[in-house]
């Protein structure tokens, strides 16, 4: 039996992240018999940013609890502060984010392996997107939080290095209450030429920009491009039948709507068994899933040395929900391919094409983007602390 | 987080890399060296004269007693050997509360002794590797913290190899600094015997190379192995002993009849081409002689040409 350990974080944004993800995890095991075979050791790290506290919990997961896999629910900044302890453990640490930051080092840890949706990959693309239009000139528009995420920093050179001429910053307050686009609203005026935009929202911030954009939008003839949170489509729910938005684009590692057999299997099971919608933090449990069976299959061939099951199942392409996901031998960290999503009328979101023909080429020239200290952050909980 | 005090000991600027890592956390209680290592002393006050970091020097006679004051009077919690010559003693490794920490400059166990890096190209070996572990009575032998490999590159000589070495213990400087100020222990394996291989300090014939048996391939990892701290690998030639400092591989020889280390060329349009014995030809690009540092086919200048045979 493979001896589990998890640790969840808590999201004042997005409250239900931590059972979401823990829960496709279980059903996935579930689904392909081997939910017996692994035991789960689980405990709470806040919002994921007291690294003293998270490296004692780590350090009890394989002490006392003798957890063979470690999977943690954090940033590069938390994993890099935890991988000295899994290699001289000889343990295997299973990182989980939403890759919507930047590791300091794109350097592999050898018992160490780094699952995330990309954030920053799409973004990238998304940004280099806008650029390829007519009007090289667009607006960069994000909430306080995302702002500080490093996803806003690779929208914005993906753009940049593609030609792109940002106008305007528009960051918008951190209170809720105080959120507002008239700035925005204003340069608009008295730009009239310029009708593309780059646009970073969250939760319910993302739900105030749709809100406020969408009587602009036909005023200005703008063109939206945005990040991978603004295309979930939880939001459709909180946009209420009457709301309506048109050209919007953007880059995403995954759409509930995809119709190969394992994201069937995926929206079929979480629908049935939990009763509720799909999302991010389902998708990142289920594939979270498929990666612990990979390492209790080697565990059953009596493979028992972290570095050699790695070893043995990085560079390897597995069937996940996104098509599939593959771990890069260099950096130890996941992808997939890469969907092209547009949204209009009542935030209806089609796939419209796929990069996934050029997706290895654009993650290894990814891979090697590192940051320089100016452009570095202290945000290091991304969606999770708002 | 645990308060992190180390006494580091070294002897040799590969551990600089490593040292800093420590010194820019303000983890360092004191540096120590052997008082007759007057370069390392030299560099250790230049990279700490903007610290309060005591060096002490240590003599081969009195160390035990130095380093058992340092621990007292710098309230040191652990201790970090970084190519450090002298032997702790037991009752030593017992005085900081985390115990003694050695950095290998090698890969263990299967590459113990004084001369790691050496050895991993005199052996040929694919992979070379820094391997942090605890320190126990014997030499070499604690159990491993953390270890990383490196790749050993044919071009690949015993500086440059050191400088990868030094940098890749700085990485592991820096994770063990983790490990040191968040854990409550200090995770360890026990190192497997069946493995373990332990190297002398290299003799003279190690060093010097054999025509009659040693291949193109090995020729060149001796003659990197000794560049640049050896000046090059021994080599005779009418009696006349050199180093062979900076050597190639030139392609094959077609002439299987010729004794290897016959010399092919030795002029400066064709360079000093040898022969070996897996009829491979050499170009031996630099020599060191008593005189210095020349090019190859400056031997001619000394009267060996073509024809004459290293043995």
């Amino acid at each position: 039996m493979l001896s589990v350990g998890i640790l969840l974080p808590r999201s004042t944004l997005f409250p239900s992240l931590g059972l979401d993800f823990f829960n496709a995890i279980k059903q996935y095991l579930k689904f392909c018999n081997q939910f017996n075979e692994v035991k789960f050791i689980t405990d709470n790290i806040g919002f994921g940013i007291e690294e003293p506290e998270i490296y004692t919990k780590a350090e009890k997961m394989i002490l006392q609890e003798d957890a063979d896999v470690v999977i943690v629910f954090a940033d590069a900044k938390i994993a890099e502060m935890l991988q000295p302890l899994f290699t001289a453990s000889n343990k295997i640490l299973l990182v989980i984010n939403f890759g919507a930051n930047l590791p300091e080092t794109w350097q592999a840890a050898p018992t160490t392996i780094t699952h995330s949706l990309n954030f920053c990959l799409h973004a990238k693309l998304t940004g280099k997107l806008a650029a390829q239009q007519n009007n090289k000139q667009v607006i960069n528009t994000a909430s306080y939080y995302d702002a500080g995420y490093q996803i806003c920093y690779s929208m914005l050179s993906g753009n940049q290095q593609n030609g792109g001429q940002p106008l305007l910053n528009h960051i918008t307050h951190l209170k809720l209450d105080e959120f507002t686009l008239d700035p925005l609203k204003d340069f608009l005026n008295n730009n009239k030429e310029v009708n593309n935009l780059l646009c970073l929202f969250s939760g319910e911030q993302a739900v105030k920009f749709y809100t406020q954009i969408s009587p602009l939008q036909n005023e200005f003839n703008l063109n939206l491009f945005v990040s991978p949170m603004m295309l979930d489509e939880s939001l459709k729910v909180l946009l209420g039948d009457a709301f309506t938005i048109n050209n919007v684009k953007g880059y995403i590692p995954w759409h509930a709507s995809l119709q190969n057999k394992d994201n069937l299997d995926f929206v079929t099971n979480i629908q049935t068994a939990l009763t509720k919608p799909v999302n991010y933090f389902s998708l990142l449990g289920w594939e979270t899933g498929i990666i612990v069976k990979e390492i209790l299959h080697q565990s059953a061939n009596g493979k028992t040395n972290a570095q050699e099951i790695i070893n043995i199942i990085k560079g390897k392409k597995i069937s996940s929900p996104r098509g599939w996901i593959k771990i890069d031998e260099s950096t130890h960290e996941t992808y997939g391919p890469s969907y092209l999503a547009t949204c209009k009328n009542n935030f209806d979101i089609n796939i419209s094409a796929k990069e996934e023909e050029n997706i290895n080429v654009i993650w290894g020239e990814f891979a090697k983007d590192t940051l320089n200290p100016a452009e570095k952050s202290g945000w290091r909980n991304t969606y999770l602390c708002i | 987080m645990n308060n992190v005090k180390a006494l580091i000991l070294c002897n040799n600027p590969i551990a600089i890399p490593g040292i800093k890592e420590f010194l820019f956390y303000g983890k360092v209680g004191a540096i120590g060296i052997p008082k007759r290592n007057k370069e390392m002393q030299q560099i250790l006050e230049q990279l700490m004269q903007d610290t309060n970091v005591p060096l002490l020097l240590l003599n081969k006679k009195e160390y035990k007693t130095q380093i058992s004051e340092a621990i007292k009077q710098y309230q040191i919690n652990v201790g970090l050997m970084m190519t450090f010559p002298y032997i702790i003693t037991p009752q030593l490794l017992t005085l900081p509360q985390k115990g003694f920490i050695n950095f290998h400059y090698g890969l263990l166990p299967q590459c113990r002794g004084p001369h790691p890096i050496l050895w991993h190209l005199l052996n040929n070996d694919k992979e070379a590797g820094v391997t942090v572990h605890k320190v126990d009575e014997g030499i070499d032998t604690g159990q491993i913290i953390l270890q990383e490999k490196v790749q050993i590159e044919n071009t690949d000589t015993y500086g440059i190899l050191q400088s990868k070495l030094a940098f890749l213990a700085a990485k592991l400087a820096a994770n063990l600094l983790k490990i040191l100020s968040y854990g409550t222990v200090i995770p360890s394996v026990a190192q497997d015997e069946t493995k373990a291989n332990y190297f002398e300090m290299p003799v003279a014939k190690d060093l010097t190379i054999n025509w009659q048996q040693m291949d193109a391939n090995k020729i060149i990892r001796l003659v990197n192995a000794c560049n640049p701290w050896n000046k090059g690998a021994g080599a005779v030639v009418d009696n006349w002993f050199i180093g062979v400092t900076e050597a190639e591989v030139a392609g094959d020889c077609n002439d299987k009849d010729l004794t290897p280390g016959t010399i092919i060329a030795c002029s400066k349009n064709e360079g000093l081409i040898v022969k070996t014995v897996d009829n491979k030809k050499i170009i031996l690009n630099i020599v060191y002689l008593q005189e210095g540092f020349f090019s190859g086919w400056k031997l001619s200048n000394f009267g060996i040409t073509k024809g004459a045979c290293f043995n």
